[in-house]
């Protein structure tokens, strides 16, 4: 069960605003501050504005964890926990990378490494000081699943839980806004210049983002005993491997479709059953292309509607597959699909139902949310409403 | 339970050249430690032996602490001293962690489950993984294990911070599901200190290299 929802975003610090930006269209994007733009051949991105990020933990820790925290706290909140007991599985892509960012590399040499900065820098860091600064007393684990990392994490959460290893688990992804992503992006030709247009046939890319999302995962059990309302089911969770390419999806998206299609089994539900899809939804055609055609392996021509927020968060990494995991379990409370913001016209090579540009009220009993990563690991969860 | 099916580990030395072993046409993208990892990986699925079980059905579960730390040293170098425009994007993946096992699972056609773990445990943490998968059937056989390796930068700063002599090593295990038609093979670990025993497994590296080299550039 998921008791506790907890966001930090650019389109809303908060549950309660996230979601009024998902079903408005407010936009996350705007000129990056974070650092000089001037040398890339894009300006725009999606960060985190005006939050303050508290801290008790000394040294401080990096903004990825300072993010997940926020989050972490709303999520424990929600679900009216402390943090013992609680377990942690936190995803990230690029880690701390902010201390190695800040140096001058000019001064990198055997004479100079900064050292401590060094060791902090990893993803490991990360779930060390989310931990200390929400002193969780369970065992911590970090999933680098880069792009697809918050499901990995969710997917982790619900293995504990099913296996007895824990009763709450403290779920979700974080990133920080990253210049080392944003070149490593540019140089593969994958930042749009003015927009996020998932699907749309006139798409050029994605705009990087950042961000954090933390949602509490529990048995039914431990939900019941403290009283906490399910706000929804985790009901299960595939992945696998492309074993195709270290950036570039398999076209035919057959990897893809099967993590959709473990994820369906595991949760015990047919497709048909699927209300509406949280498209990975990137904004770059091979994406969408991909995906797509994965979602036809699994649903058929006339599958669900799919939709991707990132047109308004843009691609918050490790966080990405937290948010969208955050707008399902909204979705289902609500009974109403995010849309496709931005959209333009469809792509012929990949028409679908993406709910273009306007919430759309249905039944919603049975979601799935897909996230697809570097390295060809794709993972994707199913989330179910609760009575 | 488990069965272990396969073993396989390097731990060569810093003066180990993977260059001088190892065509590395089309594999040049990859990190020092996924080159090391390639070699671990090889011997303990006894490449090009048929994997242990439909490719779908093997998962790759990879734990490490510092693999993508060197390359995001370097990656950052290049971009602050030369230009964003300058950086090579083949080696923007190693930045990211998970490319490690990402190219295990490109190499050896392992199309199941493809997770890394990341911590100062993380290689018993790998091991956890790979037995929680083959308990919830998430995949039949799993290539677990862990690998560290260091650049200069890495490995200078470690030992300012007081971690003595950190030593570069790749190691997995094979673990296939009881009752499955696995058999409770012999561990034939890798001479730690035979670089025979290393250059055997790099021939293993060599034969998928073709495979590879078409779509990495």
């Amino acid at each position: 069960m998921i008791t506790g929802l907890g966001v930090v975003s650019p389109i809303g610090a908060d549950v309660e605003t996230f979601r009024t930006a998902l079903l408005c269209g407010k936009n996350g994007v705007a000129e990056v501050e974070s650092f000089d733009t001037e040398r890339f051949p894009t300006r725009i991105g999606c960060e985190v504005r005006d939050v303050a990020l508290e801290s008790s933990v000394e040294p401080r820790p990096g903004r990825a964890a300072l993010l997940a925290a926020a989050a972490g706290r709303q999520a424990l909140a929600q679900a009216g926990l402390q943090g013992q007991n609680v377990a942690l599985a936190i995803g990230t892509t690029m880690g701390e990378s902010c201390w190695l960012e800040a140096w001058d590399p000019a001064d990198v040499s055997a004479g100079s490494v900064p050292a401590e900065e060094l060791v902090r820098s990893g993803p490991d860091q990360v779930g060390r000081d989310v931990a200390d600064e929400l002193l969780l007393a369970g065992p911590t684990t970090v999933l680098a699943g880069a792009c697809a990392a918050g499901n990995y994490a969710l997917g982790h959460a619900l293995d504990l839980v099913r296996l007895g290893r824990a009763e709450t688990v403290l779920a979700g992804g974080t990133d920080a806004f990253s210049r080392v992503a944003f070149t490593g992006f540019a140089r593969l030709g994958g930042l749009a210049a003015e927009a996020c247009r998932p699907f749309s046939v006139d798409r050029d890319g994605l705009v990087l983002g950042e961000g954090a999302a933390m949602l509490v995962v529990e048995s039914e059990s431990a939900a019941a005993a403290r009283g906490a309302e399910p706000l929804a089911e985790l009901a299960g969770i595939g992945l696998s491997g492309d074993a195709f390419h270290i950036v570039s999806p398999d076209p035919h998206g057959s990897g893809a479709a099967r993590a959709t299609a473990a994820a369906l089994d595991d949760a015990g539900v047919e497709a048909e059953e699927v209300g509406y899809i949280s498209a990975h939804g990137t904004g770059t055609p091979a994406n969408d292309r991909a995906e797509v055609a994965a979602a036809r392996t699994v649903f058929g021509p006339n599958g669900p509607p799919m939709s991707s927020i990132k047109a308004l968060t843009g691609h918050g990494l490790g966080a990405a597959s937290g948010l969208e995991a955050v707008a399902c379990v909204l979705a289902l409370r609500e009974q109403i699909a995010p849309p496709t913001w931005n959209f333009t016209s469809a792509d012929p090579e990949c028409s679908w139902d993406v709910i273009p540009n306007e919430p759309r009220e249905t039944e919603l009993e049975v979601v799935v949310s897909n996230a697809y990563a570097f390295g060809g690991a794709n993972a994707s969860i199913v989330l179910r409403a609760t009575a | 339970m488990a069965a272990v099916v396969g073993a396989g580990w390097i731990a060569p030395g810093r003066d180990f050249d993977v260059a001088e072993h190892l065509d590395l046409r089309g594999l040049r993208p990859l990190s020092r430690a996924s080159r090391l990892a390639c070699v671990a990986a090889a011997a303990a699925l006894r490449h090009p032996a048929p994997l242990p079980a439909p490719p779908e059905r093997c998962a790759v579960v990879l734990g490490t602490r510092f693999a993508s730390i060197e390359p995001l040293v370097e990656f950052n170098r290049v971009a602050v001293t030369d230009g964003p425009g300058l950086v090579n994007p083949s080696s923007f993946p190693n930045v990211v962690v998970n490319a490690h096992a990402g190219y295990l699972g490109i190499l050896f056609g392992l199309k199941g489950p493809n997770v890394t773990v990341c911590g100062e445990t993380a290689g018993f943490d790998a091991f956890g993984h790979a037995l929680d998968l083959l308990e919830l059937g998430r995949a039949d056989a799993v290539l677990a294990g862990g690998v560290e390796a260091y650049g200069e930068t890495l490995y200078e700063g470690l030992r300012r911070v007081g971690a003595g002599e950190p030593d570069e090593a790749a190691a997995f295990l094979v673990l296939g599901r009881d009752g499955e038609g696995f058999g409770r093979a012999d561990l034939q670990p890798l001479d730690r200190d035979s670089a025979g025993a290393a250059a055997g497994a790099l021939d293993a590296v060599r034969a998928v290299e073709e495979a590879l080299s078409p779509r990495s550039r």
